[in-house]
């Protein structure tokens, strides 16, 4: 699943948490967040691989499933992810969820 | 409704255990992601984008009160409160954690249900016109056989690996109501000349990227002949079918490079061959029985054929004679009709329902509706048998939980697939152009205005949205990082199965609303009158005026 780096882009590693499937973000820690803003980067294709591999490494050890990179952006202090589908994986479905109210929160 | 003898039991329970220590097994590391994917996904447990999603089975659609309750308290115990109901009559989480999963199954095999074979490369759930045992129209109830196809393909071990999933689907009555030509095997009920019981088979339909209308290989197979004819198929399949490319590995690219002919040849020589080795593949007369007095009839009243309460409501409420006019569909047993529950309220997500919702729905099913609900591949829900005595107080059950749009077959009752706001798999967002949609058109007397039509929309070329039987069928893409829209016309799923033809370009995801307006517009002005449906029109007209109308320029 991994894909390729352009050159000249900001990298993060994603995958999804293997307990829950959550989307989570590899940090320079080696935890894993649902938070991409505390996501390491890596600025080079070099780097990108470096940081899949610390990630690979994790998916063997059941921590998160299917890790790979994208491309995420800074703004202000935030890191956003440039594509839409992992804008979604981030922000969660652009629609209204119509679950019980206790249901959702508690899921949340 | 079918219920459980000791071998389902055991067989349900066996699984749960086993699955049960597959996770376990996972969460410790034992098993890795590639060997624990096959596991998972037989037993309806995808990755999606946010969670893991769990498929559950509704065989043929079919769910009793308690059943719903209890999907109900897994929505609410386990996942976020609500439910997504499919185009196979499944009903989908998509926020489960996957160690609740071996706990969810437990609750699941308590109601007699599973997940088996809700994905993978198997017999998938068979599905059923959602009117069974109800229609006016049928001719037989297709549930006994969809019970006897379930039960034959259930781990049935030399069909657990085929070449790419399979799909069947049955329906009782020549008005096709469950999409049967676009199946790899669609089977339409029939009596002989002697009036016995029969199918007619169509083998090689599907959607996705090379959608395909059934070709019909038997126009008469004897009721007693359905499990070996369909043997015989499988195995030619199972032999022939292309393993070398995942795209092109289901029965309907075999029967288009076999050639119809052929392939005939093929099943019919495999079925005489194995009738001649072995007899026992015949299903008995008297287990067709025992399978079909579950499905009897449940004890209708002897009613007449007008109720006055149905009557004095419809003349006193509006509302209601709306509800009636859209979405109770005339019963077999006289005094009776079922109720389609839609589950697409203006701008909310096609095909959902909240727990809440759903324990409703369970208890009027329980009081009005002999404890039966039905699921229909267009994503709403059906109270099968209703007193005419009793729809009036139904109604009002239903829109005391905001369960009473009156808009069954309009434009508004949109089949969407979950899109990329859930799938792994999608390019493009599915629900949020079915709600912007649903808003367009509002307003009830525009959509009894345009009258029948069927409008599916698909985030992926996969078509789990049906977008190819769609009258209006659209098709999410990705170009450049920004979604955009294919428009397919007069395509549809019903006894005259045609795929829809991509009408030009897409359009971008602010275009789109008004490129659907546009045809339906297009189509308001150049039909006959108001009795002439979109499909109609479309097959009368051809595609050029909608094509003139999208894309002015290009015609000029």
């Amino acid at each position: 699943m991994m894909k390729k780096p352009r050159s000249a882009t900001t990298l993060a590693v994603t995958g999804n948490d293997t307990r829950n499937g959550r989307a989570v973000f590899r940090t320079p820690t080696g935890a894993w967040s649902q938070d991409v803003s505390e996501a390491e980067v890596a600025e080079s294709k070099e780097a990108g691989e470096n940081l899949l591999a610390r990630a690979e490494a994790d998916a063997r050890q059941t921590i998160v499933v299917d890790p790979y990179l994208i491309e995420v952006a800074a703004e202000g202090d935030r890191l956003v992810p440039t594509r839409l589908r992992e804008l979604i994986r981030v922000s969660g479905p652009t629609i209204v969820e119509i679950g019980d109210a206790a249901a959702l929160s508690r899921a949340a | 409704m079918y219920r459980y003898d000791e071998f389902d039991r055991r067989f349900v329970e066996e699984r749960v255990a086993e699955f049960s220590d597959q996770v376990a097994r996972r969460l410790s590391g034992e098993l890795s992601e590639d060997q624990f994917k096959p596991l998972r996904l037989m037993n309806g447990v995808y990755l999606q984008l946010h969670a893991y999603m769990l498929r559950i089975a509704i065989p043929y659609g079919t769910l009793s009160s308690r059943q719903l309750r209890k999907l109900a308290f897994i929505a609410r115990t386990y996942d976020r409160g609500y439910g997504h109901f499919t185009t196979r009559q499944n009903m989908q989480l998509n926020w489960i954690a996957l160690k609740d999963v071996p706990e969810i199954l437990g609750h699941l095999a308590d109601v007699e249900m599973h997940c088996l074979q809700t994905s993978g490369n198997c017999i998938r759930n068979v599905t059923a016109d959602q009117f069974s045992g109800a229609a006016a129209d049928e001719i037989a109830d297709p549930r006994p056989y969809a019970e006897i196809l379930r039960q034959w393909s259930s781990i049935h071990p030399e069909f657990t690996y085929l070449p790419r999933k399979f799909k069947l689907a049955v329906t009782g009555a020549p008005n096709d109501r469950a999409a049967i030509q676009v199946h790899d095997i669609g089977l339409e009920l029939r009596r002989g000349e002697a009036g016995e019981i029969g199918f007619a088979v169509y083998v090689g339909g599907g959607q996705g990227r090379t959608p395909m209308v059934a070709r019909k290989v038997r126009d008469f197979l004897p009721e007693a002949e359905l499990l070996a004819y369909c043997t015989a198929i499988l195995r030619v399949y199972n032999l022939y079918g292309r393993r070398d490319n995942k795209f092109k590995a289901r029965i309907k690219i075999l029967v288009h490079e076999t050639g119809i002919e052929e392939l005939k040849r093929d099943i019919e020589a495999e079925y005489e061959a194995l009738r001649a080795e072995n007899e026992t593949l015949s299903v008995p007369a008297e287990e067709i029985a025992r399978i079909s007095a579950y499905f009897a009839p449940p004890a209708f009243e002897s009613l007449p054929e007008r109720s006055a309460a149905f009557e004095t409501a419809l003349l006193r409420d509006p509302d209601f004679a709306r509800f009636v006019e859209r979405n109770l569909v005339r019963h077999k047993q006289q005094g009776y009709a079922a109720l389609t529950i839609s589950l697409k309220p203006i701008g909310l997500p096609p095909g959902d329902a909240s727990s809440s919702q759903m324990e409703a729905i369970a208890d009027i099913a329980e009081r009005w509706s002999f404890d039966e609900i039905r699921v229909s591949h267009e994503q709403n829900l059906v109270l099968p048998h209703v007193r005419l005595d009793d729809v009036p107080l139904v109604f009002a059950e239903l829109q005391r939980n905001g369960l009473a749009e009156s808009n069954a077959g309009l434009v508004t009752d949109i089949i969407a697939c979950p899109g990329l706001d859930y799938c792994s798999l999608a390019n493009a967002r599915s629900i949020p152009i079915a709600q912007r949609i649903s808003e367009r058109f509002a307003d009830p007397a525009r959509q009894r205005e345009i009258g029948d039509l069927k409008l599916k929309i698909s985030g992926c070329i996969n078509a789990c949205g049906h977008h190819h039987v769609g009258h209006i069928g659209i098709l999410g893409v990705e170009r450049k990082g920004e979604e955009f829209y294919q428009i397919t016309l007069g395509g549809t799923g019903d006894e005259t199965c045609s795929i829809g033809e991509i009408v030009g370009k897409g359009f971008s995801s602010a275009e789109i609303v008004d490129a659907v307006e546009t045809v339906i517009d297009t189509y308001l002005a150049l039909r006959t009158g108001p009795d002439e449906t979109f499909l109609q029109a479309f097959r009368r007209l051809g595609e050029a005026p909608f094509v003139e109308a999208l894309y002015p320029a290009k015609a000029a």
